[in-house]
């Protein structure tokens, strides 16, 4: 075949190099202490301090619920949303036809919202809890957070 | 070395980049969203050790693109593509000016730099900074798919035959 490359200083580097240096664990200890340092935001997911969630359809806010029962759907929204009392789920529908949707499980007891089913391509809004984002819907649910009161006197 | 040869190689790396992006897109993610070991990184590196940073980010571009075309999910390259070339030019400045530092820890260091790059970008669109706690997994995702990179672009360097890449 022949000769199809020179070989450059970066591939020799690389060939005369060994899997392993001393130096390598700067870098692993780098990646260490962002590991360590990406737990922070562990503390800061207080899904079960919410008092109820709103859903955004492309950045429009479509539908609003508070645990313990209380619901309302904003008027452009009435036909896209449907809330089922049985199995306590929101559908959310993303065209007239109602083929595109995610359908929203709401449990009271431990205030926390997340997706049961959706026909998104890659679900990946499926294994998210509470702070939804569905990407190819433009679908976002957040969290409503508890107000504190504050004693005056 | 003659630019066209350049230019069939990096179309065969990237070719094979994208090949394998799009298997790898058959299976779902590991634990949490956007968690893969990332097995499309390895000829995107070896375009940059083999044919120098501007190839390698041509690679990267063109995988991005056309892969999230093929795959069908065209919005993926708002994640992928920044936070891709972030990582390439850490991977780049590493290579490129560090002594002693293997390839393994090199790829580990991309692979954790993409992981932090693509959550956050996914926040920022998500407008919801508590998309934040998947941190944790993708990074760790991100050192085991580095070092998995890293190894096999380092075998496969070291087992080309000399009279592949020259010398």
């Amino acid at each position: 075949m022949g000769v199809i490359a020179e070989k450059p200083d970066l591939a020799e580097k690389v060939a005369k190099s060994k899997p392993f240096t001393k130096k390598d664990l700067l870098i692993y200890g780098f990646a260490f202490v962002l590991f360590c340092l990406s737990l922070l935001p562990l503390f800061l997911n207080n899904g079960g301090n919410n008092a109820g969630f709103e859903v955004y359809v492309r950045g429009e806010k479509a539908f609003t619920y508070y645990y313990g029962g209380e619901r309302f759907a904003e008027e452009k929204f009435f036909e896209r949303t449907e809330f089922n009392e049985e199995e306590h789920t929101l559908t959310i529908y993303f065209n007239d036809e109602k083929t595109e949707y995610n359908v929203l499980v709401i449990d009271d007891e431990s205030k926390t919202v997340r997706v049961k089913a959706s026909t998104c391509k890659n679900h990946d809004c499926e294994r998210m809890e509470n702070d939804i984002y569905c990407a190819p819907h433009f679908l976002r649910v957040t969290g409503i957070k508890k107000s504190k009161d504050v004693a005056v006197g | 070395m003659k630019t066209v040869k350049k230019i069939a190689l990096c179309g065969i790396l990237t070719a094979l980049s994208i090949i394998s992006f799009m298997i790898e897109n058959l299976f779902p993610p590991i634990f949490v969203p956007g968690a893969r070991i990332g097995i499309s990184n390895i000829f995107i590196l070896l375009t940059l050790v083999i044919l120098g940073a501007p190839w390698g980010f041509a690679a990267l571009v063109i995988k991005c693109v056309l892969g999230s075309l093929f795959s069908g999910n065209l919005f993926a390259i708002v994640y992928s593509l920044p936070s891709g070339a972030i990582a390439l030019a850490i991977e780049t400045v590493l290579l490129l000016f560090t002594k002693n530092v293997s390839v393994v820890a090199i790829s580990v260091a991309g692979a954790v730099i993409n992981a932090t790059a693509q959550n956050a970008t996914y926040c920022i669109i998500a407008e919801s900074p508590y998309l934040m706690s998947y941190l944790p997994y993708l990074v760790g995702v991100g050192v085991v798919g580095g070092l998995i990179v890293g190894f096999a672009v380092y075998l496969i360097i070291k087992i080309l035959p000399k009279g592949y890449l020259g010398g």
